[in-house]
């Protein structure tokens, strides 16, 4: 087992079987990789999952991975046990590798493109983000985007694990999803069915509104500033706003609606709209744990 | 997001993996449609393992669920929860509505 200099990504496998096939593969793809301790990596890993056990899988990547390196488990998509173990030990990202090995080459040569890129943005030397982003409402994806956002908060300093990554991640869908549909969609949440419906109400004028450029066509804009000690984002949309006196931090269980602001304060210390009700001010500071 | 459902008996067991968002939201009210329509008598246990965060629409969907079966007399649990979204869940009482088990 050795290290060797210079690699993209680090790729660590468990056991044989799996593994040593993968490995085959990747070495075929003409690129560097390393096998075997990566203690002195700070890099992207590309983790060969050969263990059906998940308490296996999740203590040797603990053993092997802080949780600030960006990570995933790679797994032949056609097994089904090691697909499901990987996703139950709810640790890192699962990458379903094709049965074929000309397919894994292709997919783990893409991967290593990507990693690459994360590992350029995680660099210890980036201090500070100041960006903006802006979306056409029928083209966005919210929870992609959200997880692409919280990556990049957690990239600038801030020591989010795995599972706070996840609640930062969840609260930037939530406050995405309403600049969306009450936002640039002008959806009342009266809409909402209290019955699980074949054609919820909701939904339908949803999918008829992202159609029409009147609505679709708004634009969603996002500006991230980041610096490890503070997150600051300001999210807008061109709806026409709405009471802010009626939100509620304090959601009722029973009620279908009304939670979508309690996740965004879950993970952000501050969420502010503005007097019209079209825009919101997010702010995380420091790295403080979860509620409990 | 996969959803799989495993009847047993009267009983139906409703496995999910991957995270429920807003964009596989439709998905799963689609799927739980599905198994309102077998027209089963038995409990619904929700199996989460494989699930690491779920929005406030998803949380929606199984609330709708729950009082579609809580009109049938039915019962329903979730059981298999990592331990935040556990506590997600405790924070706005969904224990007191049906039973949740990690």
């Amino acid at each position: 087992m050795d290290k060797g200099a210079g690699s993209d990504v680090l790729l660590f496998g468990f056991s044989a079987g799996d593994s040593a096939r993968v490995a085959a593969a990747v070495n075929a793809s003409g690129r560097s990789f390393s096998l075997g301790d990566p203690s002195p990596y700070a890099g992207p890993a590309l983790v060969l999952a050969a263990s059906y056990d998940r308490e296996e899988l999740r203590d040797s990547r603990a053993s092997a991975y802080d949780d600030r390196r960006p990570w995933c488990f790679c797994v032949p998509a056609g097994d089904r046990e090691l697909v499901a173990a990987a996703a139950a030990s709810r640790e890192g990202w699962t990458l379903l590798l094709p049965a074929n090995d000309r397919e894994t080459r292709k997919v783990l040569a893409a991967m290593t493109e990507a990693a690459r890129e994360i590992a350029a943005t995680a660099s210890p030397g980036l201090l500070r983000l100041d960006s903006a982003f802006s979306w056409k409402t029928s083209e966005l994806d919210v929870s992609l985007t959200g997880r692409y956002l919280a990556r990049l908060v957690a990239l600038t300093g801030f020591t989010l694990g795995r599972t706070e990554e996840d609640c930062c991640a969840l609260a930037l869908e939530e406050a995405l999803l309403n600049a969306v549909e009450h936002g640039n969609l002008e959806l009342d949440s009266s809409l909402k069915s209290a019955d699980l419906l074949a054609e919820d109400p909701f939904e339908a004028e949803k999918a008829r509104r992202l159609k029409d450029p009147a609505f679709g066509g708004r634009i969603v804009r996002l500006s991230l500033r980041a610096d490890g000690k503070e997150a600051r984002i300001v999210l807008e949309d061109e709806g026409r706003g709405f009471d802010v006196s009626s939100i509620s931090s304090a959601p009722i269980e029973a009620r279908i609606t009304g939670k979508g602001y309690w996740l965004i304060r879950r993970f952000f210390d501050a969420a502010d709209y503005n007097a019209k009700g079209n825009a919101v001010t997010l702010v995380k500071r420091g790295a403080s744990p979860l509620p409990r | 997001m996969d959803i799989e459902l495993i009847s047993k008996g009267e009983s139906l067991m409703i496995v999910i993996e991957g995270n429920i968002d807003a964009e596989n939201g439709q998905k799963l009210a689609s799927t739980l449609q599905d198994a309102m329509d077998m027209k089963m008598g038995g409990s619904v246990t929700f199996d989460l393992t494989g699930v690491r965060s779920v929005t406030s629409t998803g949380i929606g969907k199984f609330l709708n669920f729950f009082k579609f079966l809580n009109g049938e007399k039915r019962a329903m649990c979730v059981k298999g929860i990592s331990e935040q979204l556990y506590r997600q869940f405790m924070e706005i009482h969904l224990d007191r509505i049906f039973p949740i088990e990690r």
